[in-house]
């Protein structure tokens, strides 16, 4: 007994097939278009620390002013009204040097001005990241300069500074080794003995575990 | 130890010397002791081996297997003349089996069909299955025919609002209707300008070729009618523009515009593919099928990473190939035409 042929099925799935098909390509292209989870301009992050019972800590900074030289009108990155433990410092890109000025602000009109500069030279160059971040800059750092009023030193964490949200400077600062003289209220900011503690406030943190 | 025995003081229990003239007498009376001692006791361990039954007071007794009578002075032997004892425990229960003489009885098999001895005698011999299964072979002869394809599938895409696409040109060649090698070329272009962002991509158009092989599940029906999954192998050379770049910098007051030109890059990817191919008159047919893209290496001079490479797409691992194809058909076997009718 021969056996029949079996037939051809084919013919009734590819409209099926087709279309969902499709539906999913379209789909994934309406879905392609992400957000940019970098920054979509390169703005160095600046972090602030300082060596605290011999272990190195972020700490905030407040009563700190910061500014940039050459910045029009003046103007003012960090009024130091709050305490900042990290601070976003954006560099010129006219131009491959950039200053900035930390001004240690003190309620004592008879207080000596102390301030402190940081100079960082480098080289730039734009970039297209993604369509969703879209073009930036990045800059080589060439040289960081300081004086050392109050800072330590400056660190260059990542040597090429893009849009990703990094950590790229660490400035260290010198923290007051002498005790205050009145045990029983060392933050007092009229103490005229210890006119760095009026400066700074040294908040604590550590910077994974809490 | 004869000088132990001449001086007892030097013994710590010797009883002293007027008791020791009498040791010998008590001596000889316990040993006459032991003697009658044990003969009775013998006597009694005899008789309590023997389970005294006496059917008369004086006559008969009964052993645990042997009956005695006593016939004057003389004891006589009496073997299995009375019945034993009811025993304690309760009847068997017997149940009646008909005994079947016709049933047939088991034979053990020392031999296999082929007359080789066998490891060990078995009751049965198994018949084995000799079905098999039936072998995977081409029905159609190694060259089947050669198609040539437009994949036009980005026009579809760009109607729902895509701003690139990419065109091509293919070419398989079937053997036995069920591998397919593909050469596939052609070109990519883009000219974006997302909503919210600082700058404006063209994608001049650039080549691109894709090598690989389509593996037909459907390789023992009829060649106008195909389901396949594919592989393969993609290179782009190509150069793009970024322009109406835009960056402001509120800090320091400066807005920087500026184009990025004759950026250049090169590409090589890869795509896993599944797809039909659907005859629609004669030697013309339409296909389609979904890629997913993966890239294996980008390299560019600038900076920069290209968005859009001609071949692969943009951001989106999936897209869509439709095309419209020619077959220029193989020649035809006998078992061929059966299975085309």
């Amino acid at each position: 007994m021969e056996r029949e042929p079996r037939p051809h099925r084919h013919s009734g799935h590819p409209l099926w097939l087709g279309i969902v098909a499709l539906v999913v390509c379209i789909g994934s292209y309406g879905c392609s278009n992400d957000e940019c989870y970098d920054n979509k301009n390169t703005l160095p992050q600046t972090g602030f620390y300082a060596e605290v019972e011999g272990k190195t800590e972020q700490v905030s900074l407040s009563g700190v002013e910061i500014y940039g030289i050459g910045a029009p009108g003046d103007s003012i990155l960090s009024t130091g009204s709050s305490s900042v433990s990290s601070l976003y410092m954006p560099l010129r890109t006219d131009t491959g040097f950039t200053e900035y000025v930390l001004h240690y602000l003190s309620s004592d009109p008879d207080a000596v001005d102390v301030r402190d500069t940081i100079s960082f030279r480098y080289t730039t160059e734009p970039r297209f990241v993604s369509a969703a971040c879209g073009v930036s800059y990045l800059f080589e750092m060439e040289e960081i300069g300081y004086t050392t009023n109050m800072i330590d030193s400056v660190v260059c964490m990542t040597p090429q500074v893009t849009n990703a949200p990094l950590e790229n400077f660490r400035i260290y600062f010198h923290l007051p080794e002498d005790e205050p003289e009145n045990p029983d209220d060392p933050d007092n900011p009229e103490n005229p003995e210890d006119p760095v503690e009026n400066i700074f406030k040294i908040i604590r943190q550590w910077q994974n575990a809490h | 130890m004869a000088e132990r025995a001449l001086n007892p003081s030097r013994h710590k229990s010797y009883p002293g010397p007027g008791l020791y003239a009498s040791y010998g007498f008590e001596s000889k009376m316990r040993a006459a002791l032991c003697v009658i001692f044990f003969i009775l006791s013998t006597c009694v361990a005899r008789m309590s081996a023997q389970t005294l039954t006496p059917e008369s007071p004086d006559t008969t007794f009964h052993g645990e297997d042997t009956t005695f009578v006593i016939e004057g002075d003389s004891l006589i032997k009496v073997t299995d003349s009375i019945a034993a004892p009811p025993s304690r425990r309760p009847p068997r229960k017997v149940t009646p089996v008909d005994i079947d003489e016709n049933k047939p009885q088991t034979v053990l098999h020392f031999y296999d069909k082929h007359g080789n001895p066998l490891d060990e005698p078995v009751l049965f011999l198994a018949t084995l299955d000799t079905v098999t299964k039936a072998k995977s072979k081409p029905v159609y002869p190694i060259y089947n025919g050669l198609s040539i394809g437009l994949n036009f599938g980005d026009l579809i895409m760009k109607a729902a609002g895509q701003s690139y696409g990419s065109y091509d040109v293919w070419a398989d060649v079937s053997l036995h209707n069920w591998f397919f090698p593909v050469l596939e070329a052609g070109l990519g272009f883009a000219d974006s300008s997302p909503k919210n962002s600082n700058f404006t991509y063209r994608t001049n158009p650039s080549f691109y070729c894709k090598l690989g092989i389509n593996y037909n599940f459907l390789y023992k029906s009829s060649p106008d009618y195909q389901l396949y999954f594919g592989l393969r192998g993609g290179f782009s050379s190509f150069s793009y523009d970024v322009d109406n770049i835009d960056i402001s910098n509120s800090y320091w007051g400066e807005t920087d515009r500026f184009s990025l030109k004759g950026l250049h890059a090169t590409a090589i990817y890869g795509e896993a593919l599944m797809g039909i191919k659907v005859k629609i008159y004669k030697h013309f047919s339409l296909g389609w099928n979904i890629r997913y893209h993966m890239k294996f290496k980008v390299s560019d001079k600038s900076l920069s990473t290209p968005w859009f490479i001609p071949g692969y797409g943009a951001s989106s691992p999936l897209s869509i190939a439709v095309s419209a194809i020619y077959t220029l058909p193989g020649p035809k076997t006998e078992e061929a035409a059966a299975q085309d009718k």
